[in-house]
């Protein structure tokens, strides 16, 4: 059994463990809640997207846009977002399982792959597998702002349109709900591909009321098209950034709620541990007393 | 003869951070590509691109009226709900009085250094936006 002063240590130690890793649990909760409003309040304009997406991919006569058709570059783009700080559980574990994933597939399909990564943990396990990044993000702490995505957005579609890339995905971690997150990768160009996720993950009703030809449309359909088809990315993006900070404030709270119940039950095992090694050492001493007065 | 339509319509801007109005009513003008669109009751349906300016919201049911500075995005009008989706909008929508006079002279004294901003930075959109947020101050009556 260990003295009583190893035992006072190490309780001690296991105090602070709990008070550190409770207020790391505090400060990502309250982030949770603040970014989880956000992000329940912006889900009326995804729907709204996915309905004028769906309005003009059901135009009886097809939208050509350079954005909706394979361009045959044999070069992906792949964004990654991941954290800038652990203690998150496995969110960026099973990030980084993915970018394997890619990795491999574009050597097995012979296609380029250009990684853009966010967040230094992402920066970090690249670096350390040797991987070129072609950019990565680091002028933004949490979020990008308005002007960040929209450069970023055009940056992509414009290389798009150049053929220097022919696939824009994201691998994030996407918040399904507050019981559901799931890394995994949003395919965002080609645009059709987008269009799909974004009609199939909407919550508003199908069929629409209307069809695309009762509409005027101004300025012209194209001019219209590549506008939306502008802002889905920019918003896509923008989303995912969102959902990955949601997805890591979530999985901290819960990995730090673990670790603040393992700390609690340590505290209390090892106050019993010197409850027992302080009577013991009483006892002795009092068969010590005893023993001499009996001498 | 032609009548004017009255009665109100279902008004709605949103953006990614969220709704920032939903809403009855009257009237409605809106910054479209090529100009000022106004829209009351009963309009014909219509895909709108958006350009830089100022949405005005009128004749709303139980408040006073409401205006939104946007650059950007879509008016959806159909069956007399009109939603319009931008990923940048300005407001002194739910500022208090100093965060609204704070915005107010930040947009003067980048009008008042305007040539030599533009000079410097060459972001003449600012400048545009700083002169349509002093023109919203003077539409929702917001002095400095």
């Amino acid at each position: 059994m260990s003295g009583t002063r190893q035992i006072l240590n190490r309780l001690k130690a296991a105090e602070n463990i709990s008070k550190v890793t409770h207020t790391m649990e505090t400060i990502s909760a309250v982030r949770y809640r603040q970014y989880f409003n956000t992000w329940r309040d912006g889900r009326g304009f995804y729907d709204a997207l996915a309905t004028m997406a769906y309005l003009m991919v059901t135009a009886e006569k097809a939208i050509e846009h350079p954005l909706m058709t394979d361009n045959g570059s044999r070069c992906s783009a792949l964004v990654v977002i991941g954290s800038d700080r652990g203690l998150c559980g496995s969110y960026n574990n099973d990030i980084f399982r993915l970018i394997d994933i890619h990795r491999n597939m574009a050597k097995r399909f012979n296609r380029k792959l250009k990684i853009y990564a966010a967040g230094a943990k992402v920066i970090g396990y690249l670096a350390g597998k040797g991987v070129e990044v072609a950019e990565t993000y680091t002028d933004f702490e949490d979020v990008p702002s308005v002007e960040q995505i929209q450069a970023m957005g055009d940056g992509f579609i414009n290389d798009y349109i150049a053929g220097d890339i022919g696939r824009l995905s994201v691998v994030y971690t996407r918040f399904f709900s507050p019981a559901s997150q799931r890394a995994q990768t949003l395919s965002v160009l080609p645009i059709a591909e987008l269009i799909d996720d974004l009609t199939t993950r909407a919550t508003v009703i199908w069929p629409w009321e209307r069809s695309f030809e009762d509409f005027t449309v101004t300025p012209s359909v194209e001019e219209f098209f590549d506008g939306v088809a502008r802002l889905m990315v920019n918003a896509s993006l923008s989303g995912c950034f969102l959902e990955s900070l949601l997805s890591e404030h979530l999985e901290r709270v819960v990995a730090m709620r673990s670790a603040t119940d393992n700390a609690d039950e340590m505290i209390e095992s090892l106050n019993q541990e010197y409850n027992r090694a302080r009577q013991g050492q009483i006892t002795n001493e009092l068969l010590d007393i005893i023993g001499g007065t009996i001498n | 003869m032609v009548k004017i339509s009255t009665g109100t319509f279902r008004f709605v801007l949103r953006t990614p951070q969220g709704t920032l109005i939903d809403c009855r009513t009257g009237s409605l003008l809106f910054p479209a590509h090529d100009g000022l669109q106004g829209v009351l009751r009963n309009h014909a349906p219509m895909l709108c691109k958006i350009g830089l300016g100022i949405i005005q919201v009128k004749e709303i049911h139980d408040r006073e009226d409401a205006f939104f500075l946007v650059s950007s995005g879509f008016a959806r009008i159909s069956e007399n709900f009109i939603t319009v989706l931008s990923d940048d909008v300005t407001t002194f929508e739910g500022l208090d009085d100093e965060q609204a006079e704070e915005m107010l002279s930040e947009a003067k004294s980048h009008l008042a250094g305007g040539a030599y901003f533009y000079a410097q930075t060459g972001q003449a959109v600012d400048m545009q936006k700083a002169k349509l947020i002093v023109k919203m101050a003077e539409m929702a009556a917001i002095h400095s």
